[in-house]
């Protein structure tokens, strides 16, 4: 009993011991240094670094929504040359309009409109393409070309004239090829051209 | 002879020890103190840094949605596109009618044509029309002078002959030459 109450004292003794108690602490410290704080550490620079990710996420998307405000207030502000751009290249290919270009090309120039044959007309819709009515800039337009065979009958002087008018047309129109043949009268002119739309073609 | 007191020594040596000892434990117990605040510092900017991201994305989202409900995006996508296949045919845009009188300044008086003709491979087609041979070797010979043959060159003749009309013997060609290209480009204005 006595040695019991001895064993007891010095374990007491024992535990009070800094040494042994230092000891614990370090052990304390390594467990959890290892087990609870190199997790959070490692957890930490995770989440710092997605922080980081989104922070430059929403600096590059404020910095684009400026950029569409100025470009939008630009766009509002650019009637005049919203206008010019429509007229060089427009958004509908209607070839009744090339037609009546062309033809008014050959009229001021004094030349007689012999044949006007424009194709490539099937993959757009002319007219009445209601979704495009509801929403007339809906992506998927892309740019189609239109073929124009113009032929005319005059002199040389008259058809270059017609040329001049055709380079200086609002409209982007350009010349394919051309051929001029002569016969006892009059002179022959076959002009094979090409003008643009960007509009949206038929599936 | 003197009495040396090792008693005494020896407890002065056991405080020093005892004093490093619990120094040590003051040591060590700032250390798990240190430890225990950076777990704190830790989680604090964890949770701080999963507020701002959620409070980033949150704003990420509305951004985005109004830049795809934005009604005017499409229009500005649309001009954009539209400019930009405009400056790409402006730029390839040719000019033809400064053909005719370059063609007409390396004629021969006496020569006339009958046809014309352009291809899209920059070559032209001619059918010229001359009263005899020597004039056809004239016509020729015109493109071998320098300043005649700065626009059109490598004359191909594909055909030669004479033929008769109205009575009259005729000589015909029919040629293919190499149309300079930067002929029918100009600065636009």
């Amino acid at each position: 009993m006595n040695f019991s109450n001895f064993s007891s004292a010095s374990g007491k003794e024992q535990i009070r011991n800094p040494m042994l108690q230092a000891v614990l602490m370090i052990v304390i410290v390594v467990l959890f240094g290892w087990f609870v704080l190199s997790p959070k550490y490692a957890s930490n620079s995770e989440t710092r670094d997605q922080l980081s990710q989104v922070k430059s996420q929403r600096a590059n998307l404020e910095a684009d929504q400026q950029e569409l405000n100025r470009l939008i207030a630009q766009l509002e502000s650019s009637d005049e040359e919203i206008k010019i751009l429509d007229e060089a290249l427009p958004l509908s290919g209607r070839p009744t309009r090339i037609a009546i270009l062309i033809e008014t090309f050959a009229r001021n120039s004094a030349l007689l409109v012999e044949q006007l044959n424009i194709t490539g007309l099937e993959e757009a819709i002319a007219s009445g393409d209601k979704a495009m009515l509801a929403d007339p800039y809906k992506p998927g337009r892309e740019l189609r070309t239109i073929d124009v065979t113009v032929g005319v009958t005059g002199n040389t002087e008259q058809f270059r004239n017609f040329l001049q008018l055709l380079e200086q047309s609002g409209r982007i129109i350009d010349v394919e090829s051309l051929s001029v043949t002569s016969e006892e009268n009059a002179t022959n002119f076959t002009v094979r051209l090409k003008t643009y739309a960007f509009e949206a073609l038929s599936e | 002879m003197a009495d040396i007191n090792l008693l005494e020594q020896r407890t002065a040596f056991g405080q020093v020890k005892e004093r490093g000892k619990r120094w040590l434990l003051r040591l060590v117990t700032l250390v798990f103190v240190l430890t225990l605040a950076l777990y704190g510092y830790l989680f604090y900017s964890e949770w701080n840094s999963e507020k701002q991201i959620a409070e980033n994305q949150s704003v990420i989202a509305k951004a985005q949605s109004e830049l795809e409900n934005n009604q005017q995006r499409g229009e500005l996508i649309t001009r954009q596109a539209q400019v930009k296949n405009a400056n790409q045919l402006l730029n390839d845009h040719l000019f033809w009618s400064g053909l005719l009188p370059e063609l007409a300044r390396v004629t021969l008086t006496q020569a006339q044509y009958s046809s014309v003709e352009t291809s899209t491979t920059g070559d032209v087609f001619l059918t010229v029309t001359v009263p005899t041979y020597a004039e056809a070797e004239k016509f020729l010979q015109v493109f071998d002078l320098p300043e005649y043959n700065q626009q059109f060159s490598n004359v191909r003749i594909l055909a030669l002959g004479q033929v008769e009309k109205d009575n009259v013997l005729q000589t015909t060609m029919r040629l293919q030459l190499t149309l300079n290209q930067d002929l029918l480009k100009r600065q636009i204005q």
